[in-house]
């Protein structure tokens, strides 16, 4: 008869524990660190920051290069000297305009991407949890069926031996109606 | 990641210790909770700090116009900045004009601002679309590495899924098959004896 398995045969590894501890340390220091990050990122991308540095600098390239060195014969073509600036205003603001909203846009959709990607990493997790569950409860049931089995055979052997006990003749030579049909079944099962 | 979430997802899972996502059995880490946790942890500071920034961004990328409306509000700041320019240049130099080229002078910044404005409004609508465009096109990518991580996942469960039921009926009908093994053994046994 064998013995009961020890579940301390089962325990994990040195190696399996300090990898298990190291890895959640890990995710551990990652949600705490690079996540608000990149959800700082995400806030940070939808400010209008980068879009008043890019339109205050078009500002500034538009007077500096229009209006930085003044003279007479501009008083006497002010109208022209207007609509060329005026041009070169609205052109340069919405140029820079257009500018920021392409670094917002791809900032956003960047850090959107990074988000989810982690949210892929967690469905790959989600993943392993679901195999995880699926091989155990698989084990667990065909542990369950093996042990129900194990069950059924030692009452039969239970019952075979107190049967053998009681109807039996006890001597192989001489046997009995109870050892004849033993015999008969053991023969039918294939058992020698 | 907030500390109130880590807070309340070490007491979801239990831990003692309830001060990070890290579950403990035995005195050892628990990996699978662990990754349990962490799982369901990402998946809620995603819902609380990037679902609703998503959602604004796809809107936007439907119905953004900031670009015009800063065009035309450039449009109507230009004309007076562009007077005070041509006013105080004038004033620098001591320029006294008639009040004919006065009039010149305000029809002509008058007209050149209008159509620049009219360019500049056109402009901006293109490259609003141009932005809308490249800001849906991003969104659409990630969307779609989005679904095929989902289908990945619900094809990993239902696979899972199919296996157990599958693995039941093989052992329902190894049971049984069994039982009637047995039987039929009795069976023959009793012939035999008989």
């Amino acid at each position: 008869m064998g013995s009961k398995p020890k579940q301390s045969d089962y325990k994990a590894s040195e190696a399996e524990k300090t990898e298990a501890r190291v890895g959640a340390q890990k995710a551990e220091f990652f949600n705490q660190t690079y996540q608000p990050l990149n959800v700082a990122e995400l806030k940070d991308s939808l400010t209008d920051d980068i879009k008043n540095i890019a339109r205050r600098r078009g500002n500034a390239d538009v007077m500096q290069g229009l209006t930085a060195k003044p003279n007479f014969r501009q008083t006497q073509n002010a109208g022209q000297v207007a609509a060329d600036l005026s041009g070169a205003y609205q052109g340069q603001l919405g140029k820079a305009g257009a500018g920021a909203l392409q670094i917002q846009n791809t900032r956003g959709a960047a850090a959107i991407g990074v988000a989810q990607g982690q949210s892929a990493d967690s469905g790959s997790a989600l993943s392993t949890l679901t195999n995880i569950g699926t091989s155990r409860a698989l084990t667990r049931a065909k542990n369950n069926e093996l042990m129900r089995q194990a069950r059924l055979d030692a009452g039969l052997k239970i019952a075979g031996a107190a049967a053998d006990k009681k109807f039996g003749s006890g001597n192989e030579d001489e046997p009995n109606a109870w050892d004849n049909f033993r015999n008969a079944y053991n023969k039918a099962q294939g058992v020698t | 990641m907030a500390f109130e979430d880590i807070l309340q997802f070490a007491q979801y899972s239990g831990n003692p210790q309830g001060s990070s996502l890290t579950a403990y059995k035995g005195g050892e880490v628990d990996p699978e909770q662990t990754l349990a946790n962490i799982t369901q942890a990402e998946y809620a500071n995603y819902l609380r700090d990037v679902r609703p920034i998503e959602l604004e961004l796809v809107e936007k990328a439907k119905t953004d116009t900031s670009l015009i409306d800063q065009a035309k509000e450039d449009r109507d700041n230009a004309n007076q900045l562009t007077q005070g320019v041509i006013d105080r240049n004038a004033a620098r130099y001591g320029a006294a004009l008639t009040p004919a080229q006065m009039e010149q002078q305000r029809r002509s910044l008058a007209r050149g601002t209008t159509l620049s404005g009219i360019q500049g409004v056109a402009d901006a609508r293109v490259a609003q679309k141009d932005a809308n465009r490249a800001l849906m096109a991003d969104l659409i990518n990630i969307g779609q590495g989005v679904n095929r991580a989902s289908l990945g996942s619900l094809q990993n469960a239902a696979g899972a899924a199919a296996q157990r039921e599958n693995s039941y009926k093989n052992a329902k009908a190894s049971s049984k098959a069994q039982t009637y093994g047995m039987l039929g053994s009795l069976g023959a046994a009793a012939m035999i004896f008989l």
